[in-house]
């Protein structure tokens, strides 16, 4: 986005508090392009621009014509070339309407143009019809004076034979540098953006076009393409985002009618989830990802998972606990339950035997009385002591051995899981199993550690083999629903992802139209702003034109957006109000299509500083005329203004008003040779065009007798009608009635007497009058030119009559 | 008065130079062959009338060329040809005389006219 527009754009979005930060962002995204656009939706801060400092829009390579030649193109056969006055200021391109004057209008408008584009809107025949039939090569050049460039800068187009209108590359020679393509030039886009090119048609055309059309073209001009690239982008951004939401709509039926059909739990779940009036995203996923956690406890899937992973009690663990079982057993047997009993006692008793020694001292035993209590009765004693506690420890370490080896084997005699009874609910024959493992867990009730045993060995088989063949069928299940379903849900989590990015599209789309509204407004606001000097200029340039036209130009407005946009012309008629297009002539729409585009073209920012104008004065009054040739006298002060005309018109205004305008004369004859002359006032004009024919060497001097005075006679009638028409004017006599008065008088004594005596009555009193107030010359040249139409003039009198001709038209036109 | 004898000149010949000039460009008619061309076109047609009613009306040279034109319609059996050359004459005088803004005929318009005058010299 171009700096100054950004600087409007952020100190607008500054002032409003009432912005949504959101809305903001995307405002700031949509403005820094598609892909800032892109990253605010995602949710990207949009970094602050960090242009700072704004430039005012400068022209590139602004431009006077100097010359256009051209060969073999249009109306122009041999090579004619027309020069224009360089800088500011009037040039008149005057001829006949067939004489190739626009032929060059035209040659300089496709050389700017560059490419096809804008010809593609001409007629066939103007596109096949372009060469001239009377030239085979053609070419186009165009001599340009470039502000602060060297020398001139000539653009050329070239065509080989027979090679199409587009077939030719422009070529552009600047002093001192190699040859490029137009495109060095900058003026790209200029063309259609200002275009300096008025043509009478095109005029015409541009309010023909519709509103909408005379909007763009003159909002074009105005600089806020960017932010209607803005605009476009947020109305993109919504645009895709509602059509994510249709697809992920549009998508749904077909998948909940296969859903239906499915006899899996997460598709009724899904189903479920996606008929309630806001979708429950998350349980479809949840569905689809089918992360177990998530899987509900009561649900069919759990118990089969739960199915599938059932463990009978290990049989190896089971089988230790049972060795170990019959090892203790084993082994508390092998110690006896009296032996060990008997040692411990024994040992006791020995004790109590030897603390009554220790008491009593030696003597006999008291228990047998056949042995003695004595120190070597005491040492042997003491070890035997020893034996026999050692012996009732190992005693000890069995029977803990034994109650350990109880416990472990009880602890596999786990009960019936909870999960077989699931199992029956959902339909699976678990009778058998439970059967069994019901007997596997009773076996925690046997005390005898060999019965134990001999249960544990016992009992597992079928508990084991009940359980692997219920995981099997778990699995085989779990299997089968999977299969059914996981297509589904490959399908179902495409569509997630569309519903779930439609989802987050939806919930900016608020924020997005917010956006878009407030660019837009933000761009009207701009665009009138902007438009207002452009206004002001365009009801100036009318107030020249309009003259006498009641219309007067009150307001000029864009308006409106998308294919509602417009401009709106209020005018105001005697004071009444209207609308513009209704209440207008054709001449008044002229003049007001070119009050609306001279503004356009003559912008400082446009490369062209010339404009060039065909035509205009068709369906003009005269009173118009003037109010044109002052509107372009002022343009020309800042301007090369070039005005294509088909008639004297234009330049008698220029000529009566005091316009200084330059005249080039366009005059074409057979064979497509194209001369141009420059142009002067009539009265010059016929005395050089009868000097020219009286000093000729090539013409035939039969030739020159006869039409020698034709242009004497034309001069004077050129002065009289001057003379006429200026005093009249200065009376205050309008253009229709004079001209009615000078058409009406025949020929030049009729025309000489109105200059003479204000009378078209008093043809008699000339010659005496001549006589009296100019001199006896005056008469015989006055009577020479009148009988010259018929009678040559001799060879000898010709310079004389030319002189005194020049001599009389010359006082003519002074007359009072 | 006439003293170069280029009043001898027939109506084809005087035609035959309005065609030149109209035809032929010269750096010294640039601009100036459109009026030139009108003013040789009309005097052939003028000399062209008083060809064709000379012998049939005494006098009739002196007449004003609108009262030669009137003869015209009545002594010319085709009264197409008179209309035209009525037409082509008015057509001509009007590029020999200043109006104020109008501009001289085109050669496609020249050359028009000159058909006529041609086609009535011829069968004068």
């Amino acid at each position: 986005m171009d700096d100054v527009l950004e600087r409007i754009i952020l100190g607008r979005l500054d002032a409003d508090d009432k912005l949504a930060e959101r809305t903001r962002a995307l405002v700031i995204g949509a403005c820094h392009g598609a892909e800032a656009l892109d990253a605010t939706l995602e949710g990207e801060a949009t970094e602050p621009s960090k242009r700072a400092e704004a430039k005012a829009p400068s022209a590139r390579n602004p431009a006077y014509i100097q010359s256009i030649e051209v060969q073999g193109f249009r109306g122009v056969g041999p090579p004619a070339s027309l020069p224009i006055t360089t800088g500011p200021g009037l040039t008149l391109v005057v001829g006949r309407n067939g004489s190739g004057k626009s032929s060059f209008a035209e040659a300089l408008e496709l050389l700017l143009t560059g490419d096809n584009s804008r010809w593609s809107t001409r007629s066939a025949i103007w596109k096949e019809g372009w060469r001239n039939l009377h030239q085979s090569d053609a070419r186009i050049d165009a001599e340009f004076v470039v502000e602060g460039a060297k020398g001139t800068t000539v653009v050329s187009r070239e065509w080989k034979p027979n090679a199409k209108l587009e077939e030719a590359q422009t070529v552009v020679s600047a002093h001192g540098t190699k040859k490029s393509d137009l495109e060095t030039m900058g003026w790209a886009g200029a063309v259609e953006m200002y275009r300096p090119f008025l043509s009478y048609s095109e005029l015409g055309s541009m309010l023909d076009a519709g509103p909408s059309a005379l909007y763009d073209a003159l909002s074009a001009i105005l600089g806020l393409e960017d932010l209607i690239e803005a605009e476009a982008r947020l109305k993109e951004a919504s645009k895709q985002r509602k059509k994510l939401s249709d697809e992920a709509k549009l998508a749904l039926p077909p998948i909940l009618e296969r859903l239906a059909t499915v006899e899996d739990e997460r598709a009724r779940l899904c189903i479920e989830a996606l008929s309630a009036k806001t979708w429950d995203l998350d349980a479809v996923e949840t569905a689809v990802t089918g992360t177990e956690e998530a899987d509900r406890e009561e649900s069919q899937l759990a118990v089969l998972r739960q199915l599938a992973l059932l463990e009978a009690p290990d049989a190896d663990e089971v089988r230790t606990a049972a060795d170990g079982l019959q090892a203790a057993a084993s082994a508390l047997r092998e110690m006896g339950g009296t032996e060990a009993a008997k040692a411990r006692e024994t040992a006791e008793l020995l004790g109590a035997a030897l603390t009554f020694h220790e008491r009593h001292g030696d003597q006999d035993c008291p228990v047998c009385g056949q042995g003695a209590l004595d120190a070597e009765w005491r040492a042997a004693t003491e070890e035997e002591i020893g034996r026999l506690r050692q012996l009732a420890e190992q005693v000890d370490l069995v029977h803990r051995l034994m109650e350990e080896s109880m416990k472990s084997a009880r602890a596999h005699l786990l009960p019936v899981p909870a999960v077989l009874s699931s199992a029956s609910e959902i339909g699976l024959e678990v009778e058998d199993l439970i059967g069994a493992w019901k007997t596997w867990s009773a076996g925690a009730s046997i005390e005898e550690s060999e019965a134990l045993a001999q249960h544990l060995a016992s009992s597992l088989p079928s508990v084991a083999e009940g359980v692997e063949k219920l995981k099997a069928t778990a699995s085989r299940e779990l299997q089968r629903r999977e299969d059914i379903w996981r297509p589904i849900a490959t399908d179902l989590a495409g569509w997630l992802d569309t519903a779930k990015r439609a989802r987050s599209g939806e919930d900016v789309l608020k924020d997005l139209s917010a956006a878009e509204k407030w660019i837009r407004a933000a761009s009207n606001d701009i665009r009138n702003e902007r438009f207002a000097p452009i206004a002001d200029q365009a009801q100036g340039v009318w107030d020249m034109l309009r003259m006498q036209s009641s219309v007067q130009l009150k307001k000029i407005v864009l308006t409106g957006a998308g294919s509602a946009r417009k401009v709106v012309l209020e005018v105001s008629v005697d004071g009444m109000e209207g609308a513009a297009l209704g209440v207008m002539s054709q001449g008044e729409l002229n003049s007001l299509a070119l009050s609306l585009f001279m503004p356009r073209a003559t912008l400082p920012e446009s490369p062209f500083r010339f404009v060039v104008i065909d035509d205009p004065v068709q369906s003009m009054d005269p009173a118009r005329v003037d109010g044109l040739a002052r509107m372009l006298e002022k343009a020309a002060q800042t301007r090369q203004v070039v005005v294509f005309t088909h008639d004297e018109r234009l330049a008698r205004s220029c000529r009566l008003l005091g316009i200084d305008a330059k005249i080039v004369e366009v005059t074409r004859r057979p064979d497509s040779v194209v001369e141009l002359r420059p142009g002067q006032d009539p009265v010059s004009r016929y005395c050089n065009d009868a000097w020219a024919v009286a000093k000729s060497e090539d013409l035939d001097p039969a030739v020159k007798a006869r039409i020698v005075g034709v242009f004497c006679r034309l001069a004077m009638e050129a002065a009289c009608t001057e003379a006429v028409t200026r005093r009249r004017l200065a009376n205050g006599e309008d253009y229709e009635s004079i001209e009615a008065l000078l058409d009406s008088a025949k020929g030049l004594a009729e025309l000489m007497a109105l200059a003479l005596f204000d009378d078209i009555a008093r043809t008699k009193d000339l010659t005496s009058r001549l006589d009296r107030g100019i001199g006896k010359w005056a008469v015989t040249a006055y009577r020479r030119v009148q009988e010259s139409a018929h009678k040559p003039v001799s060879q000898e009198a010709m310079l004389t009559l030319v002189q005194e001709s020049e001599k009389l038209a010359r006082g003519l036109v002074q007359l009072p | 008065m006439d003293t170069s004898g280029s009043s001898d000149m027939t109506s084809a010949e005087i035609l035959e130079r309005a065609t030149g000039l109209l035809n032929h460009p010269t750096t010294e008619t640039v601009g100036l062959w459109p009026r030139a061309t009108a003013v040789l076109a009309r005097q052939a047609l003028e000399v062209g009338l008083h060809e064709a009613l000379s012998e049939k009306i005494l006098g009739i040279q002196g007449a004003p060329v609108r009262v030669q034109l009137l003869c015209l319609q009545s002594y010319l059996e085709d009264t197409e040809t008179a209309h035209e050359v009525n037409l082509a004459w008015w057509a001509l005088s009007q590029a020999c005389h200043h109006l104020s803004y109008e501009l001289p005929p085109t050669a496609p318009e020249l050359e028009a006219l000159i058909d006529v005058v041609r086609r009535f010299v011829r069968t004068a």
